[in-house]
């Protein structure tokens, strides 16, 4: 009885302890959420419902916000609103008639192109400036440069600078003089740039960030450290002002930018979400307007039907890349390839297999502004490719070697290289084994040659072919397969040189159709970008390399939106 | 007690360095490294910057490394080769063989360990290798949260774990108890990983109660916490029940309440202080668990913790934050394991470690 | 990451001194026989107490049944569920549980009369089938499965009743409805069926669109290539045996269309295995370490149990992630690795079970006649010693199978195509809100089975232990 007792007693003890507890994390949860809302069911979804300002996702931790070192997306991302080069990445790609309106003026106001098209004049207009309101040279620019060439710098994307004249010999230690490297500044406003081959495209070079200027003395100051919050100084619209790691990085409007008026968005939130599904999620619970990267196949289903939902070409291919460095392998014929890509039906592939979210690819280079593709796509057609393979030796497949197939662990490749199995065992009666390896893993195999076939994918780095067939030369470090052809190689050294543009796309021209017929390479689909961006917000159009910025948004009142009948 | 500490402090130390070793061993034995890139960068710099072309141990096989065949070797000054070679079955089914080298006693300074030893012994994790911030920068910002969310998890742990299990066992063999207890053992069979994502789907997806990413205000932590802390309160309950069950039937509490002592005196005072020892045993395993527990929280509510850098790290081969990681988990329990056998003493006077 | 420790060091002796194996070791003394009386006793009385102890019996035969699925996956998959785990049907699209799919190597064929013969489904009048006729074909099997008046046309309620795959947050006006669900599956929202239903309210076929689409127009073509002998492409009369019928996806599917119960099976198969195997790692080593340092004693039990101590301080988990990330995700690596966490425990128990079970004289008695160490060891000290131990690892499997799924959720542990509950889960929380069912029925395998083996170690340790027992 006595036991009864004392029991009752601490019962009631722990009882009061649980429902203290209880009700502290209750009331923590109320008090924590009394400001949020809810659109409730049935009520129009209203993106970033819960965010205080302009909120977007990006992947991860930028790697660095040093512009001349960076290469990923979440660090473009940033660098595209906090510097601004001589020219700056216009509002859309779709569109246009003309490719160098891909960009739009930046820091130069204008710039004067010599007949040979080997040098480029930028007048820089006078108003530009840091955000700290000293004034933006030409100078910086050339110290910017000169740093991301001075030998050994740790950037990822010095081979972009190798287009000025002597900028690789000076980058590999081979000259030391850098007055020979061809940028020069005449003045504080003209930029003299002199290229070693003509290159069309150098306007859209100049609006990449690898050729972005640097506050050059607040760098020798504090050394790596100058792209901490507290010292980093930019010449965009944004300047930014808070870096919390793995949390968010915080914008704001650069007074002292050259076109201040004319940006409506005055905060932006950067918030670092690595995991997709946690993006969504943070979406759905309005704490973004705009959700970054594409979003995973796994996600879209639900997707495709939000209000919000946004889809943009990408400038990229999805491929199939073959080994051919051993002559001894079948995969070397290329009769072989041929009939190996006649037994792949892409259509299916991408439109059935694949629901229709990307676009087959009918050759290697995606379309983009004045490019049209000569290439003669191997059609689809299973009794050809068994010809074909018969002519190669392998009649019926007989005696041709089981092969490995690579691709990185993903439900997209696996899927393809699936059905891609599939095709080729019952077209051509030829047996792949489907290996995938960890990211890394893969990148390692892929670039010590060490594969039969792999997937592959490519996203160019301008509006030009050439960041497409660049990669096929004999000496490319991206090249990777072993594949080697004069004729080739010539093509592509010709275009580079060829002043005349209609003459050079026609040289590029071929050298596609040549990829096409005997290149190491099926391409198989055309990327897609994938996305949730609020429908309020205006300005964001579609952009074939997914560089949208913040300058050229702003929102409307959704009630206005509504009342235009939008 | 002062030897006692001293002895384990310096086989901590012990412990920390062999785990070292071991780490930097796996790191540099992983196919693939952090200069590797799917597009051709300045990988030799890279490689030079971070010293990836020397030998990791005097004694050596040199790796594969993808980006170093284009670069410049980093050459000892002797360098003997003492087995002709080994072969390394991989997991794929492929198999290198390698030969084993020695280098001479002068180049041992340069190899990847020393250099790695040598940035320890100022102080420094060294610098990331993917990112231009410092690991302890990076693990700075990141360790607040991680340390914040286990303690908050524990202090749950301990307030539901334990009065549940000094009701089940006071109560024994009654409803109240089997009730407890089945919910116990539901508990610590329930899968954090689970219930994470299932609480976000209930409180932010549906209610809106919570955010369901990332950690901005305190009240993001709470699920979270939860989700972390249930799983040990379910076992705290678990174990509190076995120590009153001890407990209670031990002379001194017999004596306690002959002596007319009222109840509440006798379970507060005496049961509970001898109910928690096995709780106390276990908060050093705990922590372990914990923190194990947190990267796959952190993981789902994509918090700013270490777990996340670690995972991270360690698929990035940034083998400079992976180690940093690994000597701050390896120093953290260490540490609070030390200090757990610290507190058992003070609990229980019958415990001494002096004369082990 | 349970580190259990149900006994602690030394606490509690054996359950006696006692043991059947006795008998067969070469000490045929009294003491020997006199245990082997004792012994039988005892565990058949620990018998008798176990099979008392409902909560532990319902455990070992829900462990027990699955197991048997787990074993028995081979003929479940080609007489039960008709599908295999790594089969696909879509892309993007899972259907939630109670929808159908066409199975790809283990189907049935329906009789190819009515609707299903081959003039109707040969709608043209080509004199061959071809894939969109089978595509038409299952979309009119789905709209008249659907029709349960067989008036030929859909009313709300019983369009309702569909199990279909998702629900849409916000409505699209009917414009944008039409263009998206030319890609998609149908969508669980009365406005949508009201964009194609006729003005009485009803769906006819030949609005219904994809709304009652079980097969893609890719898989209609799988389906020929499957039936067509002589690889042209299409069915000629000769051919056309009957369609494939469709199956029930019971638990539903993924964004795949992988039948998700096949999956857990599958699943249940690589997880259970790996809680079996890497305990048996841990017991190998565990045992041996214990009951070698138990047995020798002084300087050697000294040094080792110092050992055990230091590794207990190791952050192990972070170490066999390291080893995940770094190796690749080889199963033989997951068991080792799992398996050399979880071995510590085990040698303290051994250890002390050891220790006091050496001073019997049962052993002194082996010893004296010179019966080798490791004889001692193995045949005389760890058969004693084996109710806790069989506890310690009947607690130690499920401790391991959560670690197991705890790396497969971080992507480390099973390689696709090898699937396990953690990695199901995984998979789960990626569409939780479009698909629940994804991560409820692995998470719910996962605890149920995890609480099952917890009950049965609890169990097993009340009735091999008098001491700890309930009443």
């Amino acid at each position: 009885m006595r036991d009864h007792l004392k029991i009752s007693y601490v019962e009631g003890g722990a009882k009061t302890l649980i429902i203290v507890a209880i009700v502290a994390l209750l009331f923590s949860g109320a008090l924590g959420c009394s400001g949020c809302e809810r659109s409730a069911a049935g009520e129009e979804f209203e993106a970033g419902f819960n965010a205080d300002i302009f909120s977007f996702a990006v992947s991860a931790d930028p790697q660095t916000l040093d512009p001349g070192r960076m290469s990923g997306a979440p660090e473009g991302r940033i660098a595209f609103n906090v510097f601004e080069g001589l020219m700056a990445p216009g509002p859309t790609t779709e569109d246009l008639d003309d490719p160098t309106d891909v960009v739009v003026p930046g820091v130069a106001e204008s710039y004067d192109i010599s007949d040979d098209g080997r040098t480029y004049t930028f007048h820089l207009r006078d108003n530009a400036r840091w955000s700290n309101g000293d004034p933006v040279t030409a100078r910086d620019f050339e110290l910017s440069w000169k740093r991301i060439l001075t030998p050994d710098f740790p950037g990822d994307y010095v081979q972009l600078l190798y287009v000025l004249e002597n900028g690789e010999a000076y980058s590999q230690g081979e000259i030391e003089d850098w007055s020979k490297v061809g940028v020069k500044s005449i003045d504080d406003r003209t930029l003299e740039v002199t290229l070693g081959q003509p290159t069309p495209y150098f306007p859209e070079l100049v609006a990449f960030y690898t050729f972005y200027p640097v506050p050059v003395a607040v760098v020798e100051e504090h050394g790596t450290r100058w792209t901490r919050p507290q010292n980093i100084v930019g010449n965009g619209a944004y300047k930014l002002t808070e870096y919390r790691p793995q949390r968010d990085m915080l914008l704001e409007k650069n007074e002292y930018y050259w076109d201040a008026d004319n940006v409506s968005i005055d905060k932006a939130r950067a918030r670092i979400i690595e995991d997709t599904n946690a993006v969504v999620n943070a979406y759905r619970t309005g704490m973004l307007h705009y959700s970054g990267a594409s979003l995973p196949v796994a996600q879209i289903a639900a997707l495709m039907t939000h209000p919000d939902y946004f889809t943009e070409p990408m400038l990229g291919t999805y491929y199939l890349r073959f080994n051919v460095s051993d002559e001894s392998n079948p995969l070397s014929d290329t009769k072989v390839r041929r009939a190996l890509a006649m037994a792949i039906d892409r259509r299916s592939l991408v439109e059935e297999t694949m629901n229709n979210l990307y676009e087959v690819a009918y050759g290697y280079v995606p379309p983009m502004a004045m490019w049209e593709s000569t290439a003669d796509s191997p059609e689809y057609s299973p009794s050809e490719a068994r010809e074909l393979l018969a002519e190669a030796g392998y009649p019926e497949g007989e005696g041709f070697p089981e092969f490995e197939y690579l691709y990185n662990t993903d439900e997209n490749h696996k899927l393809i290289a699936e059905a891609v199995q599939a095709m080729w065992e019952r077209n051509l009666g030829i047996r792949v084994t489907l290996v995938n390896k960890e990211w890394r893993t893969y990148l390692q195999d892929v670039s010590t040659v060490n594969y039969d076939i792999a997937r592959a994918g490519w996203i160019g780095d301008y509006n030009d072919p050439s960041t497409f067939l660049q990669k096929w030369e004999t000496d490319d470090g991206n090249n990777n397969t072993g594949w080697s052809d004069e004729e080739y190689d010539e093509l592509m050294d010709r275009a580079r040189a060829e002043p005349d543009p209609d003459q050079r796309l026609k040289q590029l021209q071929k050298a596609e159709e040549i990829v096409m017929e005997r290149g190491p390479i099926i391409p198989i689909y055309y990327y897609t970008n994938n996305i949730l961006v609020s429908r309020h917000l205006q300005g964001f159009k579609p952009h074939n390399r997914d560089i949208h910025l913040l300058k050229y948004m702003s929102f409307a009142d959704p009630s206005e939106t509504d009342a235009a009948g939008e | 007690m002062t030897r006692f500490i001293l002895r384990r402090s310096i086989a901590s130390i012990f412990v920390i360095f062999t785990i070292i070793i071991i780490s930097l061993w796996i790191t540099r034995l992983a196919p693939s490294n952090p200069c590797l890139e799917e597009r051709e960068v300045q990988a030799c710099t890279c490689v030079k910057m971070h010293h990836l072309d020397r030998p990791v141990f005097p004694v050596y096989s040199p790796p594969p490394l993808a980006p170093l065949d284009g670069c410049q070797y980093w050459e000892a000054e002797s360098d003997w080769q003492i087995i002709p070679a080994i072969t390394i079955p991989f997991t794929d089914g492929e198999s290198t063989t390698w030969p084993i080298h020695i280098i001479g006693l002068s180049d041992w300074g340069n190899t990847q360990a020393a250099i790695y030893l040598r940035t320890l012994s100022r102080g420094s994790l060294g610098d990331s290798m993917i990112t231009d911030r410092t690991v302890m920068e990076t693990l700075g910002a990141a360790l607040p949260y991680t340390i914040q969310l286990g303690l908050q998890a524990l202090l749950i742990a301990l307030l539901i774990g334990i009065p549940a299990g000094l009701i089940a066992g006071l109560r024994q063999n009654t409803p109240t108890d089997y009730g407890v207890m089945t919910v116990a053992m539901i508990g610590v069979s329930i899968p954090n990983f689970v219930l994470g994502p299932l609480l976000i789907l209930l409180f932010s997806l549906h209610l809106g109660w919570f955010s369901a990413v990332g950690w901005y205000t305190w009240q993001d932590s709470i699920l979270p916490s939860i989700t972390l802390g249930l799983f040990y309160a379910a076992y705290v309950a678990r174990l509190t029940r076995g120590g009153v069950l001890e407990v209670i039937r031990k002379d001194y509490i017999r004596t306690a309440r002959a002596k007319g002592l009222s109840e509440k005196i006798v379970v507060m005072r005496h049961a509970l202080k001898g109910a928690l020892l096995p709780v106390v045993s276990y908060l050093g395993p705990a922590f372990a668990a914990l923190l194990a527990g947190s990267v796959v929280v952190e993981e789902i509510f994509s918090l700013p913790g270490v777990g996340t850098h670690f995972v991270r790290s360690a698929l990035n081969r940034d083998y400079n934050l992976v180690l940093g990681t690994i000597i701050l988990y390896s120093t953290l329990l260490v540490t609070l394991n030390l200090l757990v056998d610290i507190l058992y003493t003070v609990l229980d006077p019958r415990v001494s470690y002096d004369d082990e | 990451m349970t580190t259990n420790l149900p006994f602690p060091d030394g606490e509690q002796g054996p359950p006696d001194g006692t043991g059947k194996h006795d008998t067969l070791g070469a000490d045929g003394s009294l003491e020997g026989e006199d245990a082997l009386i004792e012994g039988t006793s005892l565990w058949k009385d620990a018998f008798r107490r176990l099979i008392k102890n409902r909560a532990a019996m319902t455990g070992l035969l829900i462990v027990l049944f699955m197991s048997a699925a787990a074993i028995l996956y081979q003929p479940i998959v080609e007489y039960g569920t008709r599908f295999t785990q790594d089969e696909q049907h879509s892309y993007i699209m899972p259907k939630a549980p109670g929808s159908y799919s066409v199975p790809s190597y283990h189907y049935r064929l329906m009789d190819p009369e009515g609707d299903l013969s081959f003039e109707e489904i040969d709608r043209e009048g080509t004199g061959t089938i071809d894939f969109q006729d089978v595509h038409e074909a299952y979309r009119r099997w789905e709209f008249n499965r659907l029709d349960r008046e067989g008036n030929g046309k859909l009313s709300w309620e019983e369009y309702e009743r569909a199990p279909f795959s998702m629900s849409a947050e916000t409505v699209p006006d009917c414009e944008r409805w039409s263009e998206i669900r030319m890609s998609m599956a149908p969508i669980e929202e009365r406005s949508i069926f009201d964009c194609d239903a006729d003005e009485q309210g009803y769906l006819q076929f030949t609005n219904a669109g994809l709304l009652v689409e079980i097969v893609s127009a890719g898989e209609a073509r799988d389906i020929i290539n499957r039936l067509d002998e002589t690889g042209s492409g299409y069915l000629e009369p000769h051919e056309y045996h009957g369609l494939p019928r469709p199956e029930r996806n019971w638990l539903g599917t993924d964004q795949l269309g992988r039948d998700l119960l096949t999956r857990l099976i599958y699943g249940g198969r690589i997880s259970l295995a790996v809680g079996l195997l890497a305990t048996l790692v841990s017991f190998l080593i565990g045992v041996t370490w214990g009951a070698t340092a138990g047995f020798v004693g002084g300087k050697v039990d000294n040094i080792m149990m110092r050992i055990v101590d230091v590794m207990y301080g190791l952050p192990f988990i972070f170490l066999v992630i390291l080893l995940m990330v770094v190796f690749g995700q080889n199963i033989i690596l997951l068991f080792i690795a799992l398996g050399a966490v979880q071995w510590l425990t085990m040698a303290r128990i051994v250890r002390g079970q050891v220790i006091s079970l050496k001073s019997q004289e049962f052993v002194e008695a082996a010893q004296t006649i010179g019966v080798s160490k490791p004889a001692i060891i193995f045949r005389h000290l760890i058969p004693n010693a084996l109710g806790p131990i069989i506890v310690y690892a009947t607690l130690t499997v499920p401790a391991v199978m959560l670690e197991e799924a705890f790396l497969s959720f971080l992507g480390l542990g099973v390689q696709a195509p090898q699937t396990s509950w953690g990695a199901l889960a995984s998979e789960g929380r990626q569409v939780m809100e479009m698909a629940p069912w994804m991560i409820l029925w692995p998470g719910l395998a996962l605890a149920v089975t995890l609480l099952s083996l917890n009950f049965l170690g609890d169990g097993l340790r009340d009735a091999l232990d008098p001491q700890l027992r309930k009443d």
